[in-house]
């Protein structure tokens, strides 16, 4: 019993002195990583399901949602010494697309670093369609493809959100169609600038996820409250418009961030 | 208050002493293996050294504990089953993965002399989880084992001193959890609860204190412990844990033999948030309050507990981590 | 066209030494009409279709300055990939957010037609466009307005110098080279022509064998040929939309004996063309097929042809309703849907 207890110990005081496993963290980061971007769509903090009726706004309107499809764009970081990273313009631009599960922007070839801001576009800017069709057509027929075109003349749609509603004034289920995209020369291209509540990394040994929320419902009430019992179709509105970006704009919001082993 | 209290205990003690003489005319005599179970304290009501001696001793580590709740040396087997539900998904809405964690542990509270005690735990770990789409995962092996040293700050009167009054004892100690048991990032993809592990990959530096009183045959255990965690082999560093428990219980004899304790608690766990590659992980702290009820049966030397928790309150990963109930099953012998 | 144009260069430099221009040829281009049409009802002679007033006619029909505010072009609501239809919509929306009152028909085959708008509203193609140019809730422009822009561009006074022998930027120039254009739209190579044709690519099935069966039975009064309609302005029987109040060919004759009667429209096509009928009111050929077998509502001028025994619409079973979807889904012509002819870049 005496040389169990001797063993015991020398095993407790052997264990205390072992190695610590504490790594000292690799200040260098070298090369380039992938950082993939997640847009997870999802209405008033519940997951986007289409066509599944859901709670009412704030507006009083209840919302059944078929279709919901954005274009992003213009990517760009900034890190931590405040320098910005400005993703390949000619690279930079995304479809989002619900109805065909596509939530995932991949950025490639990011210089390793240690990022804090998340910045992109909602749309396709002006300088980008003064380049005229021939110059995008492949991301004109992928934006076609996904119903985020008018003709090339009126330009892309950005954000195509439409399905039907109920209010208390309106009791039948109701269509709406907002399309927003360009209205001659009134742009209506929004830029979103995300502080990641965790830096993001990445390196040739690290690619790293930014995993965004986004909360559709907020394309009728972030800034401006927009009734769809006044105009249920908003599509070259040029009054409306502007307030359809402004408010779309406040619909991301950074969930997490999971740095190393991609996702 | 405490003088009178000795004097009351001196004259009860010594009708139940008389009394006893005769309740153990057929006194079991297998017991003379069987020292005292609470060798490090005196007992309250010592029938013929054949019952476990119910001074408090408080569980040290996990709220399960590191022990029974009862403050005795053993060595046994322990099986516990928790079962929870995490996320699998952002959205308040998103579908719940059923998660079951299963371990068996080889356990022990070991004296190695008149004040030290160590407390280890070895564990074999079988859990399952159920996702959405209802496949099922599983994973099994050996856990992290636990090493810890407790030293008996306050005196130990010897066991021939039969005395009736209050009994205090504090322990505090300290050990080492050993990443014995495998650390699979995979088991993190996409998962909201980064616990479907079978150890935590790190080596993790424990700090206990139990305190407890015992009068007669009822008394109380309470237990804290605080878990330094490092930082793994993967990058992935869990968060701090801290817990803390207090029990209550009474023991009745129902023979020479056998005797019933139910033991009465609640308990506490604190989780700091987790880092990965030195960056704050989201949704990885929390905390959970929780009620205990457990039973121990003795027969002999041998005790028989079983222990159910139930959250009273919790708030574990932003609340997309919760605990349904933690169950347990041991079977001990007591020396 | 290059080889052409080089070699002729070489030519009239040896032959006409003098001469220092080149003189180009703008060539006419070829209108074929297929074996199964019946005979163009367009006068080919007054304006033939020729390269570069094609051309022209092209940026003119993708132009949004055709409009008051810079991006209604025509193909703003007449989307190639919808055989020219707005897709989906079931009214456009022109300039100022306005939205009109019918759903916008095809462009297809209009060589062969003889009244253009759901009301007939013209006989002519040459004088159509002016039609949506000088709607206020469309193009919202005048004929005058829209000139001056296009003769302010450079561009456009080459074009036109090169397309028309007076080279003139006028209206009756205008006017044609967007015909040039649309006379060439011709969709003759569906599923159906092949079959009609003997062609390869052109095996029906069963069901839509027995579509084509049924439709040649139960459809083809009104809608006609392998133009699929005879062009004439009929009611269906369709309830008034009280909202929409469109009385139809009344508006253009001013005959009570037109009062609801619509266009009979192509059927050309028609996979890609919902929302259906002149108000767009059905989203799917189901919805069509329903209302003709139950939803015919009673009307003075209620087309004969929808009422047999004093029973309204046409009966069909569920059965007949499917044959003659399958059947109508083998008039979607992708050569046209795809032509690169017609695209806007």
């Amino acid at each position: 019993m005496n040389n169990f207890k001797i063993a015991l110990m020398a095993m407790v005081s052997l264990t205390f002195f072992s190695c610590d496993n504490e790594d000292d963290n690799d200040s260098s980061l070298s090369g380039t990583g992938e950082i993939s971007v997640t847009f997870d769509n999802g209405y008033d903090g519940n997951d986007l399901i289409l066509d599944v009726a859901n709670v009412a706004n704030e507006n009083g309107e209840a919302l059944t949602v078929s279709r919901f499809s954005y274009i992003v764009s213009n990517f760009s970081l900034i890190d931590t010494d405040g320098n910005e990273y400005v993703y390949p313009k000619d690279d930079s631009y995304f479809i989002i697309n619900q109805e065909e599960d596509l939530e995932d922007v991949t950025l490639a070839d990011i210089p390793a670093g240690e990022y804090t801001t998340l910045k992109f576009g909602i749309g396709v800017d002006d300088e980008k369609y003064q380049e005229g069709g021939e110059v995008q057509e492949e991301f004109w027929e992928l934006a076609e493809a996904n119903n985020l075109t008018w003709s090339w003349t009126a330009g892309y749609k950005y954000i195509n959100y439409e399905g039907t509603f109920t209010s208390e004034t309106i009791t039948e289920e109701t269509n709406y169609k907002i399309h927003l995209g360009r209205l001659g020369d009134q742009v209506n291209y929004e830029e979103v600038i995300l502080e990641l509540p965790t830096n993001v990394t990445v390196s040739d040994e690290m690619d790293s996820n930014i995993h965004l929320e986004i909360d559709a419902s907020k394309i009728l009430t972030a800034v401006t409250s927009l009734l769809l019992s006044e105009d249920a179709i908003l599509m070259t509105n040029a009054e409306k418009a502007p307030l359809v970006a402004e408010n779309a704009s406040e619909m991301f919001v950074v969930d997490h961030v999971h740095n190393g082993s991609g996702h | 208050m405490m003088k009178d209290l000795k004097n009351f205990n001196k004259k009860v003690i010594l009708i139940v002493l008389l009394l006893s003489s005769f309740l153990n005319a057929k006194a079991n005599d297998t017991s003379n293996l069987y020292k005292s179970c609470c060798e490090k304290h005196s007992n309250i009501f010592d029938f013929d050294e054949e019952f476990c001696d119910t001074c408090g001793c408080g569980s040290s580590g996990g709220s399960m504990g590191y022990g029974t709740g009862l403050n005795n040396n053993f060595i046994g087997v322990r099986y516990i089953r928790q079962q929870y539900r995490s996320r699998d998904g952002i959205f308040n809405d998103s579908p719940w993965i059923q998660e079951n964690f299963n371990t068996i542990q080889a356990w022990g509270n070991f004296p190695v002399s008149d004040r030290i005690l160590i407390n280890t735990i070895v564990p074999f770990q079988f859990h399952n989880r159920v996702l959405p789409d209802n496949t099922e995962e599983n994973i099994s092996g050996l856990g992290d084992m636990s090493v810890l040293v407790f030293y008996n700050v306050l005196k130990i009167k010897p066991d021939s001193i039969v005395s009736i009054k209050v009994e205090h004892y504090l322990q505090i100690g300290g050990g080492i959890k050993l990443p014995t048991g495998a650390y699979d990032q995979e088991n993190n993809e996409g998962s909201i609860n980064p616990s479907f592990q079978l150890g935590n990959g790190s080596l993790d530096y424990i700090l206990g204190l139990n305190y407890g009183f015992s009068y007669r045959n009822w008394g109380v255990s309470t237990m804290l412990n605080y878990a330094i965690k490092t930082e793994n082999k993967d990058n992935y560093h869990f968060g701090d844990q801290f817990n803390y428990g207090v029990n209550a219980y009474k023991t009745y004899y129902l023979s020479n033999t056998v005797a019933v304790t139910p033991i009465v608690g609640l308990a506490g766990e604190f989780y700091g948030e987790n880092k990965e590659f030195n960056s704050p992980v989201a949704n990885t702290k929390g905390d959970i309050f929780l009620g205990k009820l457990s039973l121990e049966t003795s027969y002999n030397n041998y005790s028989l507990g079983l222990v159910s928790m139930l959250p009273i309150s919790q708030n574990l990963n932003s609340n997309k981590v919760e605990l349904k109930n933690r169950t347990s099953i041991y079977l001990n012998i007591n020396f | 066209m290059r080889s052409i144009l080089i070699s002729l260069f070489f030519f009239t430099v040896i032959a006409c030494k003098d001469n220092d221009d080149y003189i180009e040829v703008n060539e006419t281009l070829t209108l074929e009409i297929p074996s199964n049409f019946p005979e163009l009802a367009y006068d080919i002679e007054a304006n033939p279709p020729t390269e570069v007033g094609f051309e022209l006619g092209r940026q003119l029909f993708y132009d949004g300055n055709l409009s008051s505010n810079g991006y209604v072009s025509c193909g703003f609501c007449h989307e190639q990939n919808t055989a020219f239809t707005h897709h989906g919509h079931q009214f456009s929306h022109g300039v100022d957010d306005q939205e009109g009152t019918r759903n916008t028909p095809s462009i297809q085959n209009v060589a062969f037609k003889t009244k253009f708008t759901w009301d007939g509203a013209t006989e002519f193609l040459d004088l159509f466009p002016i039609i949506p140019i000088t709607n206020e809730v469309e193009m919202g422009e005048t004929m005058t307005s829209v000139l001056a822009k296009v003769k302010a561009d450079t561009n456009y006074q080459d074009l036109f110098s090169r397309a028309f022998e007076d080279g003139e930027v006028n209206m009756d120039n205008f006017l044609k080279a967007l015909s040039q254009f649309m006379v060439m739209m011709i969709s003759s190579n569906s599923k159906y022509d092949k079959y009609v044709r003997g062609e390869e690519g052109g095996d029906f099935s069963d069901l839509e064998i027995e579509g084509l069966a049924l439709f040649k039975n139960k459809c083809a009064t009104c809608h006609v040929s392998d133009i699929f309609t005879d062009d004439a302005f009929r009611n269906n029987g369709l309830p008034p939309d009280p909202s929409l109040d469109d009385l139809g060919r009344e508006n253009v004759t001013g005959l009570l004996t037109d009062r609801y009667k619509f266009k009979v429209p192509s059927l050309r096509n028609v996979e890609l063309t919902e929302p259906y009928m002149h108000d767009g009111r059905f989203g799917s050929l189901e919805a069509v097929l329903n209302f003709y077998s139950d939803g015919v509502t009673e009307s003075d001028t209620l087309d004969e042809e929808l009422i047999n025994d004093g029973v309204l619409g046409i009966a069909l079973t569920d059965d007949e309703k499917e044959a003659i979807i399958a059947f109508l889904y083998t008039l979607t012509d992708e050569e046209y849907i795809y032509d690169e002819r017609f695209e806007e870049f």
